[in-house]
């Protein structure tokens, strides 16, 4: 390819030529890119050209020179403004993935100096710098116990910029060693800036420093973040076994340990240790048993300086079948949970279906499943549970091999690779739940923090989703209702959702309790439509109100406190997916009594009451009971009347619409948001004419009453005033 | 002769066995066994293969007590011998086999593969279960 010639008369190079109707390779070309940004850029150099060699392209394209980040592992200091004599060290975890970057972090605390004391006669003190973890030597392992913040991070630079920094947007869950939990201390942001490398960042072009600033604006610290591995994570995996057992190094068909865990871009060192480990009360063994060896034959090493996990290989295990993580809780006999797990060699793989191409075989003689157990136990042991989504590592053997067909019998159908949520596990979940010795096993995914997965959509400048409480402060056990309206000031027409209900499929969000845990919520029923978009003209704007109660973890207020309740509506146009979000804040109060703390129970651990909410079937006994409950008690009966009277006022198999029943049940302390009125409305005139007249008429003043608080469209009160 | 005439009387000893198998075993119970057996409480308590058929679907946790608190909030058993649960801040029960051990005893794996067993009692649809500590929870059916 040619170079295009420098106008060497005003020192100025020519405009690139026309770009000829070749089609660019779009993989070549962000790689060729990505090939640039790995080269040093000198201090203070202003933004290069480069020259690009696009393939299928001639000549070739002058393009300024870009920066990103690179993918890996970055050494992490923040110093806080607030004190000289300690600072925090730890990492951070950037995965690229072509367009998109999701990162995460750690924080360990760190002394900045270590203080001498002077004998007599010369009595005094004398501060000695404490330096932090050398770059040079990759991935730093710093101790358990001066773990201190898990590093969320919500905004980062997606993939290239012209400029010479980035915005860092991140939240510190600061950690309780006590309860072994998370809480969401606070949100920062920084503005990180390229710059020179301190002596032994092995690419001294990922090096970069900024201000802290809290939430408020005021700087905090001062952070710095500098590449030193492609890997997030380093581990040692240390093998041992008794004689007659076979040692799992890969599947026997080419994969083995590191070529796993580079798939989560961890480091690993298998080692193998004793071959040869005593039988301590004959070919069974006991989870004590186990433990006990790998106190006394695991090579001496501190948990605090290394990350590493103890397989051992026996012939049969007293408490299962092929293997355990024998070291789940911190109640064994060091006190210290997940260092190990034990597998059996000796178990034979019964001679029947759906074992597939290895039944009958001993198990240590059926090297896939053998290996693929080891991996699955150690899986555990890094904090996973198990996962039926595919057959990957942490899905059960039992369930592999019944998936098994004809075509593709067990062991052939084998996945792998950890299930895509489990990659997401092991790269970004917090320090203290994957390693060896941290937080003990068993806690829901739910309560540990963890960096969103990020997704590229496209926000449209003048569309807005505004959000209102209809109450602002609700009873514990009461649902959240809230109006959500999308408005268009963007200067003209744009395509947008042609409703705003959960049923639409385009509004979802989540619920962030006073700890800072994340419920998620979507919708329970979906209504498939084709015209799902329209265009929303400028000014004009799409309304609806929601009530949430539950959602994939469970209930969504279940304690008393201030909750931020996150929506956000997205939508695909031509391809593109466009996302507006909104936030708003909602208190829940306590129990008042005795009465209402049992109503509210009733209510959150009743999971068919969200099936009553959004279904009203007389069949869901469950949930309809529930309801019952929170009818009878004062205080939640405002928040729980309509939702039975909607039951009530609808046919349900022989049972005919009770609007009397409904009448009685709403009453001016009735709580309905917007659409609850509206639907309210269209029941009523649906059963109007076979119903009592003193029914209709109580209910239309109600609805009247409701509309004038609700904010309710013209329509709607049109269709109150007709009943 | 003798021994046509021992010959001729066990034949029709044989042949009256054949007919009435009464008369050379044991007599049996003069009642029809039952379907379900009950133990010392009173509490009846189904057969293996009737247990294999009873604790098959979804079921909920009834129980709030303390000691319960590992289990999942649902649990569903398959009738391939495997099943799975959800809820709950604990994982103990999350995915894997279960095993019908006894009339009243079931063996499930737990969330880090050790295969537990548990005493188990089934009546209308409420199923019970009591672990090795003692500690006694209950699901309904859903």
């Amino acid at each position: 390819m040619s170079t295009p010639e420098v106008n060497g008369s005003n020192g100025f190079p020519p405009l690139p030529p026309t770009i000829s109707n070749s089609v660019i390779d779009a993989p070549a070309a962000v790689a060729e890119v990505e090939n640039m940004l790995m080269r040093q850029v000198p201090m203070g150099a202003q933004p290069q050209t480069d020259i690009l060699h696009l393939p299928g392209f001639d000549p070739d394209v002058l393009i300024p020179r870009f920066r990103a980040l690179s993918h890996g592992c970055y050494l992490l200091h923040f110093q806080p403004t607030a004190s000289s004599f300690f600072s925090y060290y730890g990492t951070m975890r950037v995965e690229r993935n072509g367009f998109n970057t999701t990162a995460s972090g750690d924080l360990y605390q760190h002394n900045n100096f270590t203080f001498i004391f002077r004998p007599f006669p010369n009595f005094g003190i004398i501060r000695v710098p404490n330096p932090g973890p050398n770059p040079a030597n990759g991935i730093p392992i710093l101790s358990r116990s001066q773990y201190r913040y898990y590093v969320r991070v919500t905004q980062i630079l997606e993939f290239i910029t012209l400029s010479n920094s980035f915005t860092l947007g991140y939240e510190l869950h600061k950690y309780d060693a006590a309860t072994a939990t998370w809480s969401l201390e606070s949100t920062n942001s920084a503005v990180m800036q390229w710059t020179t490398a301190p002596a032994g960042y092995p690419l001294s072009s990922q090096y970069l420093e900024g201000d802290v600033k809290d939430a408020s604006g005021a700087v905090v610290g001062k952070l710095s973040m500098g590449w030193i591995s492609k890997y997030f994570r380093k581990a040692t995996i240390e093998i041992a076994k008794v004689s007659a057992s076979e040692t799992p190094l890969n599947s026997g068909s080419g994969i083995d340990w590191q070529d796993i865990f580079d798939a989560v871009s961890w480091e690993v060192d298998v080692k193998l240790s004793d071959t040869s480990l005593s039988e301590p009360s004959g070919i069974s063994w006991s989870d004590a048993e186990m433990h006990a060896s790998m106190l006394a034959n695991r090579d001496a090493i501190s948990l605090d300086k290394e990350w590493r996990y103890y397989l051992i290989c026996v012939r049969r295990l007293d408490s299962t079948t092929r293997g355990i993580m024998f070291d789940a809780f911190a109640t064994d006999s060091n006190n210290v949970p997940r260092e190990g797990a034990g597998i059996s060699s000796h178990w034979v793989i019964p001679n029947e279906n759906p074992w597939g191409l290895v039944k009958g075989q001993r198990f240590g003689t059926a090297t896939a499943p053998y290996f693929r157990t080891a991996v699955h136990e150690l899986g555990h042991a890094m904090g996973l549970y198990h996962n039926t989504a595919d057959n990957g590592f942490m899905n059960t053997t039992e369930t592999i091999a019944n998936t098994g067909t004809a075509a593709t019998p067990f062991p052939n159908n084998i996945l792998w690779n950890y299930n895509s949520e489990d990659q997401r596990r092991l790269r970004h979940l917090p320090d203290m739940w994957v390693r060896p010795g941290g937080k003990a096993f068993g806690s829901a995914f739910t309560t540990a923090p963890i960096s969103p997965l990020d997704e590229i959509t496209a926000h449209v400048d003048g569309m807005e989703l505004k959000l209102e409480m209809v109450n602002r402060v609700i009873p514990i056990g009461a649902p959240a209702r809230l109006n959500a309206t999308l408005v268009n000031n963007s200067g003209m027409p744009q395509p947008g959702p042609s409703s705003l209900s959960l049923k639409s499929g385009f509004v979802s969000g989540k619920v962030i309790d006073p700890a800072g845990m994340e419920r998620t919520f979507k919708p329970l029923v979906l209504c498939m439509d084709e015209d799902v978009l329209d265009l929303i003209d400028d000014g004009d704007s799409r309304s609806h109100a929601m009530t949430l109660l539950r959602g994939a973890q469970g209930a969504l207020f279940p304690s008393p406190g201030l909750y931020t309740i996150v929506v956000d509506a997205k939508w695909e146009t031509e391809g593109i997916p466009y996302k507006v979000s909104s936030q708003t804040q909602v208190m829940v109060t306590g129990a008042q009594d005795e009465a209402h703390a049992n109503a509210a129970m009733d209510i959150l651990c009743t999971p068919d009451a969200l099936l009553s909410l959004v279904l009203n079937g007389d069949h869901l006994t469950e949930g309809n009971a529930a309801i019952q409950s929170a009818l009878s008690n004062p205080v939640l009966r405002p928040h729980y009347a309509y939702i039975e009277a909607k039951r009530l006022m609808q046919r349900q198999g022989d049972r005919k619409p009770d609007l009397k029943a409904a009448a009685q049940l709403l009453e001016e302390e009735t709580i309905m948001n917007a659409s609850e009125v509206k639907k309210a409305a269209k029941l009523v005139q649906a059963a109007s004419d076979k119903a009592p007249k003193t029914a209709v008429q109580k209910l239309q003043k109600c609805l009247k009453q409701q509309a004038t608080v609700t904010g309710v469209s013209d329509e709607t009160k049109e269709m109150i005033a007709a009943l | 002769m003798w021994i046509v005439r021992w010959s001729v009387t066990l034949c029709a000893l044989l042949l009256m066995g054949c007919a009435n198998s009464d008369a050379l075993v044991p007599p049996a119970s003069s009642e029809p066994a039952p379907a379900v057996a009950a133990n010392a409480e009173g509490v009846t308590m189904p057969h293996t293969a009737d247990l294999a058929q009873t604790i098959l679907g979804a079921w909920i946790k009834q129980s709030a007590d303390a000691c319960a608190e590992q289990y999942a909030d649902t649990i569903q058993f398959e009738e391939n011998g495997l099943f799975s649960a959800s809820g709950g801040a604990i994982v103990f029960w999350d995915a894997g086999h279960y095993a019908i051990r006894a009339q009243n005893a079931v063996m499930i794996s737990n969330a880090y593969d050790a295969e537990i067993v548990y005493t188990v009692t089934v009546v209308a649809d409420i199923l019970t279960f009591t672990d090795e500590s003692g500690c006694t929870f209950s699901y309904q059916r859903m």
